[in-house]
């Protein structure tokens, strides 16, 4: 069985450009719309520079809330947590995420969260500064540590 | 029932501050379909609601806000929101844009178009948040300057995640280039911040959690992954990602700098070390506008000393050479601090330097003296002078009153010879892309002349734009005559013909035309197949164009109404003769004649279908463009 993959950002190199989030709900739902995307990129501006990106880390306390059966499952081969059409769209996840990443989707009525797009994010393939990365999960600590030096230079 | 439209969002705001009624409705869908949004919509609405001859600062001028129906969506830059109005500097056609969140948010909140119109009793601003909007007492935020407005909006009403537009004290002091901030970001050039001001529009401020649709979503996101891919590899994109900034060295040997207040156009090898010191010392990063994959906006720090900076948002190219090249000032410290005045005041730093420039020749040449500028010695380079000219100007206490009226108007009141040395067209203050350069060359000289709003580079767009990619935009260097001879007259009218249309069409879309900088992966043929997809009308590059060209034709339509004729289309003398001093003086094929002008001119309103007398559309060629009634509302003006 391979390593398992995370999906990290490397707050240095983000611009805020915000394609992430773009990405996230056009690739799911065809419509830009930053509400129903699993990712934050730019969550705080103050004065421009200081960066706050959310992301999903599978923490899974939103499945610890879930009160149906089934509704939330994790994926075992990517650690993932997916959300099953068993969902109602209660909404009880919505305050259990310590990130805010959770809504649900007034259309299809179920919550939408981030399940790393089946293991190759579409957020990560597309940010133009490559401050998103998939990466094994014991390599994220030496990646965000080697560009935290280099950008302090 | 509810309006299925798709890249735009489908509706307008329209704001009456004098009675304070707030109505919404629907885009109208045959000026959509001729106009798309942006500049090409306003252009529409200020045309049939503007009375000409009306006061740019008085009851009767609107102040439009708009975004294109690309804005907000996954097309690479589409960041834009613009705002049209009648120019408080040039009495004619004004638009100002900027990039930031502002645009898209607007969009989100389910809003294409905001119309102020009327004027406010009292200070208010205006919250829009998800399609309502609010009109609010705006008194304790009056005289405060952009950070504090920004931030307080934000901790009453609109949480950290609402944009703002808001302007500083110089728009309130109705200063003539005041700018509207945004962000950081400055939608500067044409006094946007002085009609906002004079409409005791503090702010606007925008929050919005909708969706933004699109008719054809594969066709449009396989186009937009393919420019995508083809931006990643190309230079020009690095470039833009290290700031504006950087193009100083390659500009400042091309002798594109106008310095001195225009006397040369190059402060030998200053333009590198101005790069050099901002990059190694000052930037300490950069933020992208919303879908960027440039991101060139390079923000800066003065930790200690004199000059001591918070963070702020630049200098951009243009600032660095309005408070560099134009007033003789090499201290990039004292130009950081200059730039971050004039941010948190708003004001136009292309305008506010180019004035003080013009200031400082007059003391110079003894035409003012100490008794009129309040004791400040207004020696070239003199940086506390140009601070605390910059803070009187933002207040319009003392001299800084005469010098917030823009430079032709400050000529003008100084009378003698100081029109001469003013460097403007139709009062709009010439930014840092000299005509007497090496690149672009005389095609600025047309651009500037042409340009709707006066002396700007990049409304519509930069005509070095064809010049330097026509091979990658598909074109033949035999397509364009005198397009490898940046110093002769030939050819250059339709040139700028061509990019101007261009521009026109990408801020109808709503997009940054820095993107327009990275064909071969990102040419008209992609902006159109993106616009069709988004919009799910069929629209080629042909017929992109066209809608430019109908912008064009129409903002010139708005500009003869307000009297501006082939006389107002001719460069200031200064930029016309040889440098004074520097490489360039050496070069005799830098100064443009009168002959040239007409000549490059002539070809310019032959390329347009225009009258060459006059510099007016004819009614064939709007006829032409879908414009009847339009040429009918021209031909009964002018008769």
């Amino acid at each position: 069985m391979g390593k398992v993959k995370v999906l990290a950002i490397v707050p240095d190199r983000c611009s805020q450009c915000r394609r992430c989030e773009l990405y996230c709900s056009f690739s799911r739902f065809k419509i830009h719309n930053i509400l129903l995307a699993g990712i934050h990129s730019a969550r705080v501006h103050v004065d421009g520079l200081l960066v706050e990106p959310s992301i999903c880390i599978q923490c899974g306390r939103c499945m610890e809330e879930c009160p149906v059966l089934g509704a939330m499952k994790r994926d075992p081969k990517l650690e993932v947590i997916k959300v099953t059409d068993k969902c109602n769209g209660c909404g009880q996840c919505i305050p259990a995420c310590p990130f805010g990443l959770i809504t649900i989707n007034p259309d299809t009525r179920k919550a939408v969260k981030c399940d790393c797009c089946d293991g190759s994010p579409e957020c990560v393939k597309h940010c133009p500064y490559h401050a998103l990365v998939y990466v094994d999960a014991d390599k994220t600590i030496e990646l965000i540590v080697a560009t935290r030096i280099i950008s302090q230079r | 029932m509810k309006e299925n439209w798709n890249g735009f969002v489908g509706n307008i705001l329209r704001i009456d501050l004098t009675s304070k009624k707030i109505v919404k409705s629907s885009l109208d869908r045959k000026t959509a379909r001729s106009f798309l949004g942006g500049n090409g919509y306003s252009a529409k609405i200020l045309w049939d609601e503007l009375r000409p001859g009306i006061d740019p600062l008085g009851p009767e001028n609107k102040f439009i806000i708009s975004t294109g129906p690309l804005t907000g969506t996954l097309c690479p830059g589409s960041d834009s929101w613009i705002a049209c109005f009648k120019s408080p500097l040039t009495n004619c056609w004004g638009e100002t844009r900027s990039g930031g969140g502002f645009g898209p948010e607007l969009k989100r909140a389910g809003v294409d178009l905001v119309i102020l119109e009327g004027i406010s009793e009292r200070p208010v601003y205006i919250w829009i948040h998800d399609g309502e909007a609010e009109i609010k007492p705006a008194g304790h935020l009056w005289g405060s300057l952009i950070p504090k407005t920004e931030r307080t909006l934000r901790s009453e009403d609109g949480g950290i995640e609402a944009k703002v537009v808001s302007i500083g004290p110089a728009g309130e002091n109705l200063v003539r280039f005041a700018s509207v901030m945004s962000d950081g970001r400055a939608a500067g050039r044409c006094g946007g911040g002085a009609v906002l001001g004079s409409k005791k529009v503090k702010a606007i401020m925008v929050r919005g959690r909708g969706g933004i649709s699109v008719a054809e979503p594969e066709a449009f996101i396989s186009v937009v992954g393919k420019v995508e891919e083809g931006q990643s590899k190309l230079k020009v994109c690095d470039a833009f990602g290290s700031g504006t900034a950087s193009w100083l060295p390659f500009y400042d040997k091309q002798g594109v700098i106008p310095t001195k207040n225009g006397a040369s156009n190059c402060w030998e090898g200053k333009g590198e070390e101005f790069y050099k010191q901002l990059k190694e010392k000052y930037f300490i990063g950069s933020r992208a506008c919303e879908s960027c994959t440039m991101g060139c906006g390079q923000y800066s720090k003065v930790k200690e000393g004199k000059w001591t900076t918070p963070v702020t948002k630049g200098p951009e190219y243009e600032t660095v050479a309005a408070f560099g090249h134009y007033i003789l000032n090499d201290d990039v410290e004292a130009l950081i601090h200059a730039n971050y005045l004039c941010n948190i005041y708003g004001m136009d730093t292309i305008s506010c330097g180019a004035t003080i420039a013009f200031a400082m020749e007059c003391y110079e040449k003894g035409w003012i003296n100490e008794k009129d500028t309040d004791g400040i010695e207004l020696t070239w380079g003199n940086m506390d002078a140009v601070k605390a000219l910059i803070e009187k100007i933002a207040r319009r206490d003392g001299f800084g009153k005469l010098l917030g009226e823009g430079t032709k108007r400050a000529a003008e009141k100084i009378g003698g010879e100081a029109p001469e040395i003013a460097v403007h067209v139709k009062g709009l203050e010439i930014p840092a892309h000299d005509p007497r350069e090496n690149y672009g060359g005389k095609s600025w000289a047309v651009q500037y002349g042409t340009a709707s709003r006066g002396g700007c580079h990049i409304h519509p767009q930069e005509p070095t734009l064809l010049i330097g990619y026509y091979e990658k935009l598909g074109f033949k260097e035999s397509d364009w005559p005198g397009i490898t001879q940046p110093l002769k007259p030939e050819g250059k009218g339709k040139i700028v013909k061509w990019t101007q249309d261009y521009g026109n069409a990408a801020e109808c879309m709503g997009v940054c035309k820095f993107h327009s900088f990275t064909s071969p992966a990102l040419t008209p043929k992609e902006y159109a197949a993106m616009l069709s997809a988004a919009t799910g009308w069929n629209i080629g590059s042909e017929g992109l164009f066209k809608i430019g060209e109908r912008v064009s034709n129409l903002q010139r339509c708005f500009n003869v109404r307000e009297g501006i004729r082939r006389k107002d289309d001719y460069l200031p003398k200064r930029l016309c003769q040889i440098p004074a001093f520097g490489p360039y003086s050496q070069v005799p094929e830098t100064a443009i004649t009168k002959e040239d002008l007409d000549a490059m001119l002539d070809e310019y309103y032959e390329a347009r279908g225009w009258e060459k007398e006059t510099g007016v559309p004819s009614s064939q060629k709007l006829q032409e463009l879908g414009l009847s009634e339009e040429a009918k509302q021209l031909s009964k003006y002018l008769s």
